[in-house]
């Protein structure tokens, strides 16, 4: 078991990368499919040994389900680093802890069925084999960011996760919106990167060290205040990653790249992130009270807000964007407040689900020819009735109806912010559960509904088993994956324990908080009742409605002008900046030197072109004048200054 | 074994000998037949390259000094060695593959190659003044007639006759050095140096000065660095980057010999010389900028890079020679890497060096492009290659080199800055669609790859594995006696 347990982590991170070397090797070598199997096998591959590893782990007890893995490892006196800048030394260094292993099996299970309908959605790209090579770069990377047992590694994997979603987002290179789009996400990731990096080298000053074990062990010797900005730091790349305010309008923009995209990094895994690393630094959240308590906030403020432009948007990729930043708000939300189980949990089933509804979305608009738009669909349920029953399925699940996954998990976190004395945060959660039914049964509603079909042209109807059974498969899992937490079924507790001791225990449905649980299913059922009241029995009323609130619907339409606001206050600031320096210091000032002393070199290089031997004079000149300034320096200063000797 | 009161050992001797024999070797089979094809030329260098290679390993673990202290045998030389003879190697690959490098005269060409690498053994070795000098003329001597090879060009010519003429100049400054510091210290031993520079006299510093300026030139430092962009222009390919390379190392070896041994800590006998590396490190990188020519651009690079090294012996500390061996070896794999590319492509004319050709190169030879891409990547030092472990060992050295190490450290990231401006507008160039490219010559040869192949893997693993580097350290650092 020893050397079992040495190898398979290593081999779980590092299959997806060598799928991705073998397609980009084979390039143009083997047929569109080969890459496609390449890199589905590779992921199946992790999936596979992680689970064994899960399950080897999780028969261990409670508090032995901590690895360690070092390279190099423990036997190698020397050198028994990987690199050292003193006084630092570091080691690539995996954990693998219940936490870690929750996103392992997510990643490359979830990842896996993504790759499946990848390989019928992308059959008519242009870049087939590209997609599967990027697909499993990210894979690879999402791996080293959750397994990863040193804040440098993380670094690496959520850097890596950014470059991914940068190739992906811009995928259809073809397009300027979609370049413009991962442009746009790019920037906000870095200065996400840029907020780790500030965590890591304060946690350098403080901890010498930036392993999580040292880190965690000593975080008591630095005082609260340190642990606070630490926090904040490590919040700032949170928020850019998980895309909650202020730095969210990249999320909606990367709904240019392909649905697959953004079903596995977009929705179920990478902007998630931010949840693993508040949850992975938890032992410095539990000192730093108000870091905590902004995490908390934001993750609240992000839910909620998201949930009201989601009402008010049309594009069926968009509003399930705003879903997902909402839902990883509920997340935030519940790892800022010490909910670190409850959070992990929402995770899980969100990746069930919103893969799943994005799935389901990617079917209606592969058979709409590209049609995004909600206002040129309807009616749609009887001509595609798989789409349909997949997609009430996700619904039901993310707007938190009983039995379905994301009841579970949404009750557990607002139950824990009653148990732990946020009354104010849980209001505004449950508000935003009456919210989501809303936007969400409204898209039903719209889709599928709503009279007859509304679009141009007539929607085809492939069936495609590649790209059905996955979402079959999510759709079961968005049906059962809370049963974890069934009275008397307590697994994920379990689970959890070992990451997170006693905060893994879950309030169970034995315990359950019935008030909390009454409001939250009545907010879901009430937003369904307002959707359908509004969207099926009487759309006059709504119209009426409309006009009414016709600013408010404008304000929220625009996602409150934060884009605007931001053009205003960044974008062209910068551009004038630039364009001023550009035009005004530039040609005199540093570009001028530059540009100087490269047309005086370049100069003096064209004029020897020519077989000049006056040239090679002054080549000669320009030695001796060193030569003499050298001497110089030697005879006055050095020797001048005589009584030191030179050793 | 000894003659007239010389002790010589000629174990310490063998490779220097293996390396004479094949250089004689060859020169004989060039004579005997001139059917022989240039490929057996070429191999028989290679095997001496492997003979000589291999008559170093039983003298690993018994560090010596022979001919009567003037030539060390020790971990510091067979480092420097090691790098030579892989630069050797890679070269005649390189030129063994067209009539264009050596003018048809693939014998003396060959020979010649291998008598400049001895020269370069002798200066790794050299413990004294006359070897030191010894050692740099040999190796000079071979190379002005090489930097000449290419003659039907004129740039060729031009380049030979401009080296040898500033090189003479060079090598004057050093002897004439040379001669002041005995004088100064009634020895040519580096030892007997190092006591007279406790209490220098006059004599003393102008004749280091003027030993200092000698080597500058060699190592192409600012400001004695202006024959290298037109040498490295004219050159025949292989030779720019058995240059770029080899000559540096050799004259690093010297210049680490005589820091380590004559000068400690602190010594303001080097200021002079941080202060040419800040220059070259500036010159080097903004000297870059506007050239179009990749061989030049390449010179210019190499200045710079030969600023960067000079920062490893800022603290003049044991873990400075390391940092220097490292930074060597990245830079010769990619900078060989980085040649091999071009001979790769090339068909032997100069259109390959020009940067316009390799505008769109992606897109025609993606491969190479790639290969490119990384070789440059790891010049500008971007991590995940060897070149951005080699940075970061250098600052280490500059922290612990007082306020001059600051400055070289500042000089170092900005001249980094500049040139991740300078090797991005090349690797921009080759990844972005060309319209309108005229059709360059794209060879496909087997011998370049293996060593694109080879310059690659060693960018890469060095970059990946910088624990290579510590498990090598304890070594390196023992170096310094």
């Amino acid at each position: 078991m020893e050397g079992f347990v040495a190898t398979v982590p290593f081999t779980i991170l590092f299959l997806p990368f060598f799928g991705m070397v073998l397609i980009a090797l084979a390039g143009p070598y083997v047929p569109r499919l080969g890459a496609a199997i390449v890199g589905n096998l590779s992921v199946l591959g992790s999936f596979v040994l992680t689970a064994v590893l899960a399950s080897y782990v999780w028969s261990l007890p409670p508090d032995q389900q901590v690895l360690t893995l070092k390279y190099p490892p423990a036997w190698a006196t020397h050198p028994a680093y990987w690199a050292h800048i003193p006084p630092l030394t570091i080691s690539f260094e995996l954990r693998i802890d219940p936490l870690a292993l929750m996103w392992m099996l997510i990643i490359t299970g979830v990842g896996f069925l993504i790759h499946l309908y990848s390989i019928g959605y992308m059959q008519e790209s242009k870049w087939y084999r590209t997609f599967f090579a990027y697909m499993n770069l990210f894979v690879f990377a999402m791996l080293m960011l959750v397994m990863a047992g040193n804040f440098l590694w993380l670094l690496v994997g959520w850097a890596g996760v950014g470059l991914a979603s940068y190739l992906l987002i811009g995928f259809d290179a073809d397009r300027m919106a979609a370049v413009l789009a991962a442009r746009k996400a790019l920037i906000m990731n870095v200065i996400g990167d840029v907020g780790i990096m500030v965590a890591i080298f304060l946690m350098y000053a403080h901890f010498g060290s930036l392993s999580y074990k040292v880190v965690f062990a000593n975080v008591t010797s630095a005082g609260t205040s340190a642990l606070d900005w630490i926090g904040i730091w490590l919040l700032v790349g949170a928020v850019a990653k998980s895309a909650q305010l202020p730095l969210h309008t990249w999320l909606p923009d990367a709904m240019e790249g392909p649905t697959p995209v953004s079903a596995l990094i977009h929705a179920a895994t990478m902007v998630t992130a931010g949840v693993y690393l508040i949850a992975r630094a938890h032992p410095i959240y539990d000192h730093a009270p108000a870091a905590a308590m902004t995490v908390a906030v934001i993750g609240c403020a992000s839910a909620f807000v998201a949930a009201t432009i989601g009402m008010a948007q049309y594009d069926i990729k968009r509003v399930l964007a705003y879903s997902t930043m909402s839902q990883i708000g509920y997340m935030i939300l519940a790892v800022g407040v010490g909910a670190y189980a409850a959070g992990t949990f929402h995770f899980v089933t969100h990746a069930f689900f919103k893969a799943l509804l994005f799935m389901a979305a990617g079917i209606i608009i592969h058979n709409l020819g590209g049609e995004q738009d909600i206002r040129k669909m309807g009616g749609l349920a009887k001509r595609m009735p798989f789409a349909f029953l997949t997609f009430l399925i996700g619904t039901l699940a993310i707007s938190g109806f009983f039995p379905f996954a994301g009841f579970f998990s949404k009750d557990a976190i607002l139950d824990e912010l009653q148990l732990l004395g946020h009354p104010w945060l849980w209001a505004f959660g449950s508000i935003t559960a009456l919210l989501t039914a809303y936007y969400m049964f409204r898209l039903v509603f719209m889709t599928f509904f709503t009279g007859a079909y509304r679009g141009d042209h007539e929607p085809h109807a492939d069936r495609s088993p590649t790209m059905e059974v996955p979402v079959a498969i999510l759709a079961v899992l968005a049906t059962i994956g809370g049963w974890l937490v069934l009275p008397g079924h307590d697994e994920m507790s379990r689970l959890l324990q070992g990451a997170f001791g006693d905060r893994g225990i879950l309030p169970t449905m034995g315990e359950i908080n019935w008030f909390v649980t009454g409001v939250t299913t009545f907010s879901a059922a009430a937003g369904l009742v307002i959707a359908w009241w509004l969207y099926e029995r009487a759309p006059q009323l709504r119209r009426r409605l409309a006009t009414m609130f016709a600013p408010v619907q404008r304000v929220l339409a625009n996602a409150y002008y934060i884009d605007t606001i931001y053009h205003w206050l960044f974008e062209v600031p910068t551009l004038t900046a630039a364009s001023d320096i550009a035009k005004y210091v530039d040609p005199e000032g540093v570009g001028g030197v530059i540009a100087g002393v490269a047309r005086t070199t370049t100069g003096l290089g064209d004029a020897m072109r020519g077989w000049e031997t006056g040239y090679l004079r002054r080549y000669g000149l320009g030695m001796v004048v060193g030569m003499v300034l050298v001497l110089a320096y030697y005879i006055f200063v050095v020797h001048g200054g005589a009584a030191v000797g030179m050793r | 074994m000894s003659f007239q009161g010389v002790s010589i050992s000629w174990p310490v001797l063998a490779p220097i000998v293996a390396l004479t024999a094949g250089g004689l070797l060859v020169l004989l089979v060039d004579l005997a037949s001139k059917a022989i094809p240039r490929g057996v030329l070429y191999g028989i260098g290679v095997a001496s390259c492997v003979a000589a290679f291999v008559t170093m390993l039983p003298l690993y673990g018994q560090e010596q000094v022979t001919l009567n202290g003037a030539f060390a045998s020790d971990r510091f030389s067979w480092m420097f060695d090691a790098l030579l003879l892989l630069t050797l190697a890679v070269t005649l690959v390189l030129s063994s593959l067209r009539k264009a490098e050596d003018g048809g005269n693939a014998g003396a060409y060959a020979a010649l190659l291998i008598f400049c690498t001895i020269g370069g053994f002798v200066m790794a070795g050299a413990d004294n003044l006359i070897i030191i000098f010894l050692g740099i003329e040999q190796l000079s001597l071979a190379l002005y007639v090489l930097a000449g090879t290419g003659f039907p060009r004129e740039a060729s010519q031009e380049a030979a006759l401009k080296y040898v003429l500033l090189g003479s100049l060079a090598s004057g400054f050093l002897i004439f050095g040379s001669a002041l510091l005995y004088g100064a210290s009634g020895g040519v031993s580096l030892g007997a140096i190092a006591r007279a520079a406790a209490a220098p006299q006059g004599l003393f510093v102008a004749g280091f000065a003027l030993f200092l300026v000698g080597l500058s030139f060699k190592l192409a430092l600012t400001p004695f660095h202006t024959w290298a962009p037109d040498v490295y222009e004219g050159s025949p390919l292989a030779i720019t980057a058995y240059m770029s390379v080899a000559v540096k190392a050799a004259a690093f070896a010297i210049l680490a010999r005589v820091a380590y041994t004559v000068f400690g800590h602190d010594s303001v006998a080097l200021i002079p010389l941080w202060g040419v590396a800040i220059l070259s490190m500036l010159v080097g990188n903004l000297g870059a900028i506007r050239q179009t020519n990749l061989k030049r651009l390449l010179g210019y690079s190499s200045i710079a890079q030969a600023g960067y090294i000079v920062v490893a012996l800022a603290g003049v500390s044991p873990g400075g020679l390391a940092a220097m061996l490292f930074y060597l070896t990245a830079y010769a794999f990619t900078t060989l890497g980085a040649f091999a590319v071009m001979a790769l492509l090339g068909d032997g004319s100069d259109t390959y060096a020009e940067l316009a050709s390799y505008r769109g190169l992606f897109f025609r030879r993606p491969w190479p492009a790639a290969a490119m891409a990384l070789f440059f990547f790891s010049l500008a030092g971007i991590p995940a290659t060897a070149g951005f472990y080699g940075k970061v060992l250098l600052l280490q050295q500059a922290f612990g080199g007082g306020p001059w190490g600051i400055g070289m450290a500042i000089a170092l990231v900005f001249g980094t800055l500049v040139s991740f401006y300078v090797y991005g507008k090349v690797v921009w160039d080759m990844y972005a669609p060309a319209e309108g490219v005229a059709a360059v010559p794209s060879g496909n040869a087997l011998a370049p790859w293996i060593a694109v192949v080879a310059g690659a893997a060693g960018t890469l693993v060095f970059g990946v594995l910088p624990q290579l580097f510590y498990a090598s350290q304890p070594f390196l650092t023992a170096a310094v006696r």
